[in-house]
């Protein structure tokens, strides 16, 4: 049985070997090879604010992070039957120093779980790899790709929920770095006019590989700020044991600690069916662009579902000793639409983009995790009564609203020789049902509570470049802001060009302290000097 | 006798006075023009060119052409030439017949015969040359970009341009003039860039331009306006690019004069094509334009061209005048050549109309072996600022990079929302 994963080689394959079509190579600069490489050297700003482990102080380097990337492009000529191909491939590596030759207390980090590091300080992968084949109104991709559909940017998405993201590595990554490839099957059919509707196209794809995107370990730079592991489980299980502190739990009923077991395992769908999948029908109606989608996706973040295991239960089988917390991924349905539109006569793009998700799968700790209910008459003896329930998935019909505004002017008081390219974005996220206490499965610290979340949010960013020295300092500031929390980020940077050489210093400021949205990373503000080199 | 021997040496005089300054004034094949002897090309190029030659920025070899360059612009194809077959109203072109915009189905230029009294002469030079610039059929160009300081080379891009001049076609059931697709090769962080552009004959239609960026993977909506900022981030805007460009509709076109200027070309003889599936090809076969970063021994600026050929042609002089008060440029003044209406000088003045910057497009002629196959191209350009200094070169067609030309199968959905996803990473 072949797994989902390698269905895409597979059809690669089967296209390359029947009809012993030949591949001629480099007619006419057909092959293209570029690579660049870039070294991330990264200073903390701000000191901790608590529960940020480890604790970095202002000054301290907290990423040293060295990137290359390989880009071939294989134009393939003479195949048969009127067919134009291209062959696309992306190796690609990094490697953060900062857990070997860092810190010391990223090095202890490390140590205290060196397997989990070691995977994760570093990767070398074929990223990207996909063959295109074209004829008249048809165009087919196979492959590991990228696919972003909607009109809506800047971090906040409604429909572009394709490829997974991973934000473990990195604060303020280019958006592409962060795009995980998944192999899939892609096509596009141009269908040309049809009365008022002109340019019209449907696309499809079917993904069947399942890559998820990986969760930044405890202690990493840029992981979620949280309470040391026995603190956690000490904070977790403390309900059950009011009358007993928990560290003498193994005095009391003569248990040894080390056999609590604790596993996160990853459960992610397996059948075609639950695949990530989709298809798009895109027109123009005048200076109107629209576009319908319908797809099928798997939530950007897992919702943990935690489970017991009473295998080998204590207490003669009341107390489970094996705790499950499973990170679930359920796919899930999403029907949207996207327009666009330039006005001349402010000569600015107008963009709106909204999504409706059925049965989102979404974090209601209360249900998904349950812990046994608690009062302040309960005694020990009361144990082996206690009834351990398996937590559930909760679902809920969400609303995406979204807006752009996309304008080039000139203010030549600060730039009289460019121009000045701003994007402008607002989303909304409106939850149908609002009785739903939405929280996020990590513990504010200052608290003891969940962090919550709300039925409805509302985030807006900008982007704002500029160029000056006739194109060779580009100066460029992204901002967002949080309405709930009340939460701003703001990452200015500027780039400059000395030949095959890009010279980056970016900003990040996170301002407010709430612990929501982006504001969670607020004692992660740092500064980046960024160097990268080009091959070509 | 004394009176007669005065008049004789004045008149003596005179002559030899006018025949030194005419002498002074003109210029023959094989002359070399440079800081010592820029007196013999005034008021043949642009003021601002002429400055350049006085710094020593620019040495002129002056050659003819070595062949007849009638068949390369008379029409691409052989066709009777249809006087009067259409009207010009507030800038925008039509068939009289037909009622339909721009130059439907010319297969010759719509004014082979223009009048220099005639007040509508700039505007049609401007359709004159769409025309020829459209005369190689669809092409696909190759072409690269350089970036220049005057001491140095600062950056390179490479980017190809396919363009699909709809107007040659019958069935045109949009009534586009022409869309192109341009895809950014190099540098490695501009790379994958694409953009694709619908221009239509009806004005009233707006032009619709696309991007695909690879760092949001996404094609985004693009405004059309903004054809005089600059491109890239270099000195060259959208508008730029083959001289005095733009929508017609948005200038005032006078003819200044009419005289002999020195004209810049690649070559002073043609380029030899190949046959190439149902088109044409260059092949590595022809001289590269060699730019000073490229010539040790040169000591003028980076960007300038040390090996064009300049040849004394009959030139119209226009000036054009922005209409658009958000148009960066204020008047624009283009020297067309008066045979096949392209621009080998552009000088350009900002708001205020002061004095900015100007450019030189160099034209090349082409031709497959004795067939009817010729035809001519802006294949270069550099526009040099000089307030900054500073310059950008196009250069179209080059010995390493192939361009194809009139290719007949080029896919016309290639250039459709559906067909530019194959371009898209």
């Amino acid at each position: 049985m072949i797994q989902k994963k390698y269905l895409f080689l597979v059809v690669i394959f089967f296209l390359l070997t029947t009809n012993a079509w030949s591949i001629t190579l480099d007619k006419g600069k057909s092959v293209d090879f570029s690579a660049r490489f870039i070294t991330t050297n990264s200073f903390r700003t701000v000191d901790p604010k608590g529960y940020t482990y480890p604790a970095m102080e202002a000054g301290s380097l907290v990423q040293q992070r060295n990137f290359l990337q390989m880009v071939l492009d294989i134009e393939l000529d003479d195949l048969p039957n009127g067919w134009g191909g291209k062959c696309h491939l992306v190796p690609q590596g990094f490697y953060d120093s900062i857990y070997d030759s860092g810190p010391k207390e990223y090095q202890d980090v490390k140590d205290s779980d060196i397997r989990a590091f070691e995977e994760f300080e570093k990767d070398f992968d074929l990223r990207e790899g996909y063959l295109d084949l074209y004829k008249g109104s048809l165009f087919l991709r196979m492959g590991r790709q990228n696919l972003s559909w909607g009109e809506i940017d800047g971090g906040l998405t409604i429909m572009d929920r394709t490829n997974p993201m991973d934000a473990s590595k990195g604060l303020m990554l280019e958006t592409d770095e962060m795009r995980m490839p998944i192999g899939m099957i892609r096509g596009v059919y141009d269908m040309g006019d049809a009365g008022i509707f002109s340019a019209l196209s449907v696309e499809a794809y079917f993904a069947p590989e399942d890559i998820i995107a990986p969760i930044a370990p405890y202690g990493s730079q840029y992981g979620f700020p949280m309470l040391a592991v026995d603190e956690m489980i000490n904070d977790a299980l403390a309900p059950l044991l009011p009358v007993v502190d928990f560290l003498n739990f193994v005095n009391v009923l003569d248990v040894d600690m080390n056999e609590l077991e604790f596993a996160m395992p990853e459960v992610v769908p397996d059948a075609l069916k639950d695949s990530r999948m989709g298809i798009k029908l895109g027109w123009m109606m005048g200076e109107l662009g629209v576009s319908l989608m319908h797809m099928q996706a798997w939530p950007a973040q897992p919702t943990a579902i935690l489970r017991y295991d009473m295998t080998d239960a204590l207490m003669g089988g009341s107390i489970p000793k094996k705790f499950n917390i499973e990170q679930t991924y359920e796919a899930y349905q999403i029907t949207g639409m996207g327009l666009n539109y330039y006005e001349p006569h402010l000569d600015c793009v107008f963009r709106a983009e909204v999504g409706w998700a059925w049965d989102e799968p979404v974090s209601v700790p209360d249900i998904n995790q349950p812990l046994p209910v608690i009062d302040d008459s309960f005694t020990i003896n009361e144990l082996s009564n206690m009834d351990f329930e398996d937590g559930k998935m909760v679902y809920d019909d969400v609303l995406r609203v979204g807006l752009g505004v996309d304008k080039n002017f000139w203010a030549r008081f600060i730039n009289p020789s460019a121009n000045f390219t701003m994007f402008f974005n607002w989303v909304g996220e409106f939850h149908q049902d609002r009785d739903l206490n939405y929280e996020l499965p990590i513990t504010d610290p200052s608290t003891g509570e969940n962090i919550k979340n709300y039925p409805e949010e509302h985030y807006f960013t900008l982007i704002l470049q500029t160029q000056y020295l006739s194109g060779l300092l580009t100066a460029r500031v992204l901002s967002a802001y949080d309405v709930r929390g009340e939460n701003i980020l703001a990452v200015p940077q500027v780039e400059y060009i000395f030949n095959n050489f890009r010279f980056r210093v970016q900003y990040t400021y996170i301002g407010g302290d709430s612990l929501h949205g982006f504001g969670i990373f607020r004692d992660r503000d740092q500064i980046a000097f960024v160097i990268s080199y080009f091959f070509e | 006798m004394a009176i007669f021997i005065k008049k004789f040496r004045i008149t003596v005089a005179v002559i030899l006075a006018f025949t030194a300054a005419t002498a002074w004034a003109d210029v023959v094949p094989g002359d070399v023009i440079n800081k010592d002897n820029w007196q013999k090309i005034e008021g043949m190029v642009p003021d601002p060119v002429l400055n350049w030659v006085k710094k020593g920025d620019l040495v002129m070899n002056v050659t003819e052409l070595k062949f007849d360059p009638k068949p390369y612009y008379k029409g691409w194809k052989t066709a009777t030439h249809e006087p009067d077959k259409f009207n010009i109203e507030k800038n925008v072109i039509k068939e009289k017949k037909t009622g339909k915009y721009g130059l439907w189905s010319s297969q010759t230029p719509p004014f082979a015969d223009l009048d220099a009294n005639d007040p509508m002469l700039g505007s049609k030079l401007q359709f004159n040359k769409k025309f020829y610039m459209n005369s190689t059929g669809n092409i696909t160009v190759n072409f690269v970009g350089y970036l220049t300081a005057r001491s140095r080379l600062e950056t390179v891009f490479e980017a190809k341009q396919m363009s699909y001049a709809s107007f040659h076609l019958g069935d045109n059931p949009n009534d586009f003039s022409d869309k192109r697709i341009i895809l950014v090769k190099k540098p490695f962080d501009m790379s994958g860039t694409a953009i694709m552009i619908w221009v239509y004959n009806n004005p009233e239609n707006e032009d619709k331009s696309f991007m695909y960026l690879p760092a949001i993977r996404r094609v985004r909506r693009m405004s059309s306006g903004g054809q005089s900022d600059p491109f890239l981030g270099s000195d060259v805007s959208m508008d730029d690019i083959g001289g005095l460009m733009g929508d017609y509709r948005k200038f005032d076109y006078k003819l200044l004069e009419v005289k002999e200027a020195l004209f810049p070309f690649r070559s002073d003889v043609p380029i030899e094509l190949k046959k190439e599936g149902e088109g044409y090809a260059t092949t590595s076969d022809f001289k590269d334009i060699i730019f000073g970063f490229k010539d040790k021994d040169f000591k003028g600026p980076a960007w300038m061209p040390t090996n064009i050929s300049w040849v004394k042609r009959k030139v119209f002089v226009v000036e054009a005048i922005a209409k658009d008060r958000r148009y960066n440029y204020k008047k624009q003044i283009a020297w067309f050549d008066a045979e096949f209406n392209i621009d080998g000088y552009k000088i350009i003045y900002d708001r205020g109309e002061k004095y900015w910057k100007s450019m030189i497009n160099w034209i090349g002629f082409y031709k497959y072996q004795d067939t009817n196959f010729r035809t001519l191209f802006v294949d270069g350009q550099v526009m040099v600022d000089d307030r900054k200094d500073h310059a950008t070169i196009l250069n179209s067609l080059s010995p390493n990079n192939e361009t194809l030309m009139d290719v007949k199968d080029m896919n016309p959905k290639d250039f459709s929302s559906g067909g530019f996803v194959k371009f898209c990473r």
